[in-house]
């Protein structure tokens, strides 16, 4: 009987994204933390402590992490809603939610969402054209900076954008059974 | 060769040689050239027939607010109606044809209308196809459209594409012409985002060949050197051929570009047009002003056109629109036409001026041209067939004398275009200074400047565009070095007002395109429609294409001579958006077929395709129907083969579509007892449990089931269609009334793929899947239990023993990544076991035998009691609804409550929706007892059940009643039973 693992595959019809502008990023872990109520100070001190990161207090990412974090090279803490990050690591999922817990303890639960986004990143002027055809908000550097994070929504899906930086870049978070129609408004556009 | 009244000059490129065709017939042009303005170099004069009269018409305007030259441009599915010759761009192959005409342009059978015309007057149509009223709807409709046709809209599916967009900037300047040039160098210099958009496809509007003079420099050299400043600002975004058509709150502006339709056909991978969404922090309306005309008799022939289209034509077309001119006017601006005719070569035969003293400008460009100059003279008549050949003049000492000629430019003045000032509520003021409507109240960020200001002259528009462009720069804080004052240069621009001339033999028309005459509006004042708006209604007076951009403040003038009010009081019509037609095309973008929603794709979307699986939209999701297969003779056929295999054997279907919502906190089990009827908080760890949600209304919100993973951690699962009202519910709950609670929720629908394993033999697939060291059997895994479990060497799954078919059953979950493998795996895994896939039809036959409430049932007029669960409506403790479920409407005894059905003649078919009344009694809404909500063929009992809601029906079991449906013409004698068809005891499912 075949007992071998199984294969993790990208999310549905989201291969046709062949844009140079457009990449479909791996899948990476991505750990929701909502802080306990009354514990945000004692969280931020937690991660501070443990990640040598800030938490962002306004729709941002912040990054931390040193090789002695024990999840890799790096974790970014993104805000999205009030008392709530989304963790992100190019390292395994349970292992980086393990490490979160041994860090921040009972001030916040986590939940593995890992595999609840697809990120679709757009890069260089044309990416950023083919952004303001999906959101609404302004993308110019003077209002969205770089590493400035927006809740908002691409032509009807609800999306988390991240602004990476230079080029520029933006990372588009999207609900991974949204992810194929995101790729096709990308492609169509 | 060169067409025949092509002449020198102009902006257009002689080098390249485009080749197209209106009516059949060749023509050649030139890039540069628009429709109108090739068909004028070749001495094309008869462009169309009138909507109402079918009278010959030619090219009145050089710009978008042309009433008369519309034709169909393109075939096929691209065909399209009512476009402005005037603002089409030639391409070479541009196929055009003429409207409102048949047999020909030439000989159009219903010119007889004009026969009639003496009936076809205003209100015609409302006083006269009044009886039978029957015949509106049949006869008297499409007779009318047939006739008054506006060209005909293709028949097919657009074949083009759209693409919308947004755009931010600090200053949005509204029309590229002088004024809007000046205003955005200026505000760019400064530092700020600027986007220009203008409607034309060269920038400088109608300066764009003006010789003029400003400040010693060309007008159109001045134009080149703005537009070349502009094009090295990195701030500054140039969108040609965009009209901005709409102002909207908070500072949106909506504006279209024509991307491609001066092209054969769009560029591959670019759309026909795109819609911008543009927010400013300043807009600047530099949208210009309008010529209008005069209304006397004919004055709708071809040949004659505003004056300064004439000029337009000459200077930036290098068409000569005639050689024998007569130019008519009230006011100074025709001094350049009569200057620019001349300099073509035409022969200028008379000046006719309504003024009694001309101004200096007037009288000297008619002395240079060596034309008579014929002050306080008007033009009472034209004539001619097909086109003008003769006018009479009416002059100061009232004589009447007949020139001929084939060219008549007329100038009754400018409307400033004020109309995106208005979108948002402002009301235009009239300015006798310059006898038109200016703007009034302005939208919160907009300014106005240069000709739509009423600064008509170039030295004023270039001045007001930079004083304007400095001040919307300092308005988004960006400092401008300019000079302290800003006061106009004097205006040059002398005006006696002149709305029609009375007298001549013939119609005069007001509106052109909607062949309203002066003697309409009369009509309509005599018969009581002497307000603006009702005037407007009556006669359509400013209505169709062009919005009567040229007509609407010369009927006005019209009305208030009629009614001795003057134009101030007369008022205009609310102008609204959009300021010229858009494509419905543009507005949809890419919003359209499949991409009319966003689809959502459950985790097998891809293996179930492989399968050859039959889709069905369920919400934005697509699910897998039902899976045919060889020998399946329809759907139901597989549906049947799919229930069999799990009743069976084993099945599996993806249920990942289910919301599911993880919920921690040291509340979390207290928040779920308020929000669930039932209770969670005795629910032990490792266990899941059936919940029913009320509204607070009392009503039932939504079902599903809600497993402890933990001492303080839950994960629910909602229906499919209501995931993200629950969702939302929850978030309401918390924020609004229990913020003191410690909850803690996380969306994680789209992080798991969760696949429903059913039927006698889904233990045993499980097992070969499950890790060693799992134990499955009932024991150890009793119904309702939970577990986080590894399979398939060490993926973290969830496992419940949960079912909705009713068979022994368990919902598997892995992180979504793993969700096809894990498909594949159970399919291959499931083989020697008969497994089958099953989809959504197959899941919905075995929930409406087992009776399960869905969403037909959960429809938000049903209570726990009407669906039977009223027991989950805990006494120990309150809830969500709780107290509104108490009203006595809801636990009114004949309330109508779920029922099972089957047919008496088991051979005879249920259908949802059938309403029940009582044996023997008629199908009236009197007698109706309740309602068929969800049907099905049963393969289990080989026969139709069905759920429905009636009255008493808990007291009626064994008792018959009829399941009518007048829409299939049937009407099915049924046994009420109770809704549970397969195994009521429910032993398979604990088994």
């Amino acid at each position: 009987m075949d007992n071998s693992t199984l294969v993790a595959r990208p999310p549905a019809e989201t291969t046709g994204l062949d844009a140079e502008f457009a990449t479909l990023l791996p899948d990476r872990a991505m750990v929701q933390m909502v802080c306990a109520p009354g514990q945000l100070a004692g969280l931020r001190a937690l991660v501070s402590a443990g990640f040598a990161c800030d938490l962002p207090e306004r729709p941002g990412i912040a990054s931390g992490g040193t090789a002695e974090t024990g999840i890799g090279q790096s974790i970014e803490f993104a805000w999205t809603g009030p008392g709530r990050w989304l963790a992100i690591s190019p390292s395994a999922p349970d292992a980086t939610k393990a490490k979160l817990a041994a860090v921040v303890g009972d001030a916040a639960s986590l939940v593995d969402v890992s595999d609840a986004y697809a990120t679709v990143r757009l890069h260089g002027p044309l990416g950023r054209d083919a952004l303001a055809k999906l959101v609404p908000i302004n993308l110019d550097a003077t209002a969205f900076q770089p590493g400035a994070v927006a809740i908002t929504h691409a032509r009807h899906i609800g999306v988390t954008l991240i602004h990476r930086g230079d080029g520029p870049t933006f990372d588009v978070l999207v609900a991974r059974t949204f992810a194929a129609a995101l790729v096709d408004w990308i492609a169509h556009n | 060769m060169s067409p025949r009244a092509r002449t020198t000059g102009g902006v257009i490129d002689r080098s390249r040689t485009l080749s197209f065709t209106f009516d059949g017939v060749a023509y050649i042009g030139h890039p540069g050239d628009t429709l109108a303005s090739a068909l004028i170099a070749n001495g094309v004069k008869l462009v169309g027939r009138s909507f109402k009269y079918h009278r010959p018409r030619g090219i009145l305007s050089a710009g978008s607010e042309e009433p008369n030259a519309l034709v169909e441009l393109r075939r096929g599915a691209a065909r399209e109606p009512n476009t402005r010759a005037t603002v089409i761009e030639l391409y070479d192959g541009l196929d055009a044809r003429s409207q409102n005409r048949w047999p020909s342009l030439k000989y159009d059978a219903l010119a007889v209308n004009s026969l009639f015309a003496p009936m076809l007057v205003a209100g015609f149509y409302y006083k006269t196809f009044m009886w039978p009223a029957a015949f509106w709807e049949r006869v008297y409709e499409p007779l009318i459209r047939r006739a008054a046709g506006m060209g005909r809209a293709a028949a097919e599916a657009d074949p083009d594409s759209y693409e919308k967009v947004t755009a931010h900037c600090d200053v949005l300047v509204i029309g590229g012409g002088l004024t809007g040039l000046n205003a955005a160098v200026t505000a760019a210099r400064s530092g700020a985002s600027v986007i220009l958009a203008d409607e034309g496809f060269r920038l400088g509007g109608q300066s764009v060949a003006a010789r003029e003079a400003v400040d010693d420099e060309p007008a159109c050299d001045r134009i080149a050197r703005l537009e070349a400043e502009l094009r090295a600002l990195a701030n500054v975004r140039i969108l040609r051929r965009t009209t901005v058509f709409g102002v909207y709150d908070s500072g949106t502006y909506g504006a279209v570009e024509r991307v491609s339709d001066h092209l054969p056909a769009p560029l591959p991978g670019c759309p026909r047009q795109r819609l911008w969404r543009i927010v400013a922090r300043q807009a600047l309306l530099a949208s210009g002003a309008t010529e209008r005309p005069i209304a006397f008799a004919n004055n709708d022939l071809p040949g004659i056109m505003l004056a300064s289209a004439v000029t337009t034509y000459i200077d930036r077309f290098a068409a000569l629109p005639g050689r024998d001119a007569i130019v008519f006017t009230n006011n100074s601006s025709a001094a350049s036409t009569i200057a620019a005719l001349h300099r073509a070569g035409a022969r200028v035969k008379a000046v006719v001026d309504a003024r009694g003293e001309p101004d200096a400008g007037v009288t000297a460009a008619a002395r240079a041209a060596g034309a008579p100059l014929l002050a306080g003279s008007v033009v009472v008549e034209a004539r001619g067939r097909h086109e003008l050949a003769a006018l009479t003049v009416r002059q100061r000492d009232g004589g009447l004398q007949t020139l001929s000629c084939d060219l008549l430019a007329v100038s009754g003045g400018w409307n400033p275009n004020v109309q995106l000032t208005t979108h948002l509520g402002g009301r235009p003021v009239w300015s006798d200074a310059i006898a038109a409507f200016v703007p009034g109240q302005l939208p919160p960020g907009m300014l106005v400047a240069g000709g739509a200001a009423g600064a008509y002259t170039h030295t004023q528009a270039i001045a007001d565009g930079g004083h304007a462009g400095a001040q919307a720069a300092e308005l988004c804080g960006y400092r401008v070095s300019r000079p302290p004052t800003s006061s106009l240069p004097q205006a040059d621009y002398h005006i006696a007002p002149l709305w029609r001339v009375p007298g001549g033999k013939g119609k005069a028309f007001v509106d052109l395109q909607n062949d309203v005459t002066a003697q309409d509006i009369e009509i309509a004042n005599r018969e009581g429609f002497g307000a603006i708006e009702h005037l407007k209604r009556y006669t359509t007076l400013g209505m169709a294409t062009d919005q009567g951009k040229t007509s609407g403040v010369v009927g006005m003038g019209i009305l208030a001579e009629q009614t001795g009010r003057t134009l101030a009081q007369t008022g205009v019509t609310v102008m609204r958006p959009p300021y010229t037609p858009v494509a419905i095309g543009a507005l949809g973008g890419h919003h359209r077929g499949q991409n009319f929603k966003p689809k959502r794709l459950p985790p097998s979307y891809d293996w179930a395709r492989e399968q050859g699986a039959v889709f069905v939209e369920t919400g934005l999701w697509l699910r897998p129907q039902y899976f045919p297969r060889p020998g399946d003779k329809d759907w139901l056929d597989a549906a049947i083969r799919e229930v069999n295999g799990v009743r069976s054997a084993v099945g599996v279907c993806d249920v990942s579509t289910l919301g599911k919502i993880d919920i921690q906190g040291t509340d979390a089990a207290t928040f779920l007892d308020r929000v669930y009827s039932n209770t969670f908080s005795t629910l032990p760890i490792g266990r899941a449990r059936y919940g029913l949600m009320l509204r607070e209304d009392g009503f039932v919100l939504d079902d599903g089931t809600t497993a402890r993973l933990g001492p303080q951690h839950f994960v629910m699962t909602t229906t499919t269609a209501n995931a993200a009202r629950v969702m939302m519910h929850l978030e309401h709950c918390h924020q609004w009334l229990w913020p003191q609670l410690d909850v803690r929720m996380v969306a994680v629908s789209d992080q798991w793929a969760q696949y429903a394993v059913a039927g006698p033999r889904s233990r045993a697939l499980l097992e070969r899947i499950a890790d060693p060291g799992t134990d499955l059997s009932n024991a150890a895994f009793p119904y309702m239990s939970a577990a986080e479990i590894r399979i398939c060497n060490g993926i973290e799954a969830r496992l419940f023993r949960l079912s909705f078919s009713g068979e022994l059953a368990y919902e598997i979950a892995v992180p979504a990544r793993y969700g096809d493998a894990l498909m594949r795996r159970l399919m291959r895994a499931g083989e020697p076991l008969g497994v089958v896939a099953y989809g959504s039809e197959a899941l919905g036959i075995m929930r409406i035998e087992k009776g399960h409430a869905a969403g037909a049932e959960l429809n938000g007029t049903t209570t726990a009691d009407d669906l039977g669960l009223g027991a989950l409506l805990s006494r120990k403790k309150d809830c969500i609804g709780r107290v509104l479920a108490g009203r006595p409407a809801l636990i009114a005894a004949d309330r109508q409550v779920l029922v099972g059905l089957k047919p008496v003649v088991t051979s005879q078919r249920l259908r949802g929706g059938a309403h029940l009344v009582p044996v023997g009694a008629a199908v009236t809404a009197a007698n109706d007892e309740g309602y068929v909500t969800s049907v099905a063929y049963s393969p289990t009992l080989g026969h139709w059940i069905g759920l429905a809601l009636l009255r008493r029906g808990r007291d009626r079991h064994g008792q018959q009643v009829v399941a009518a449906s007048p829409i299939h013409g049937e009407s099915v004698t049924v046994e009420v039973v109770r809704p549970v068809f397969v195994d009521p005891e429910g032993a398979r499912l604990r088994g």
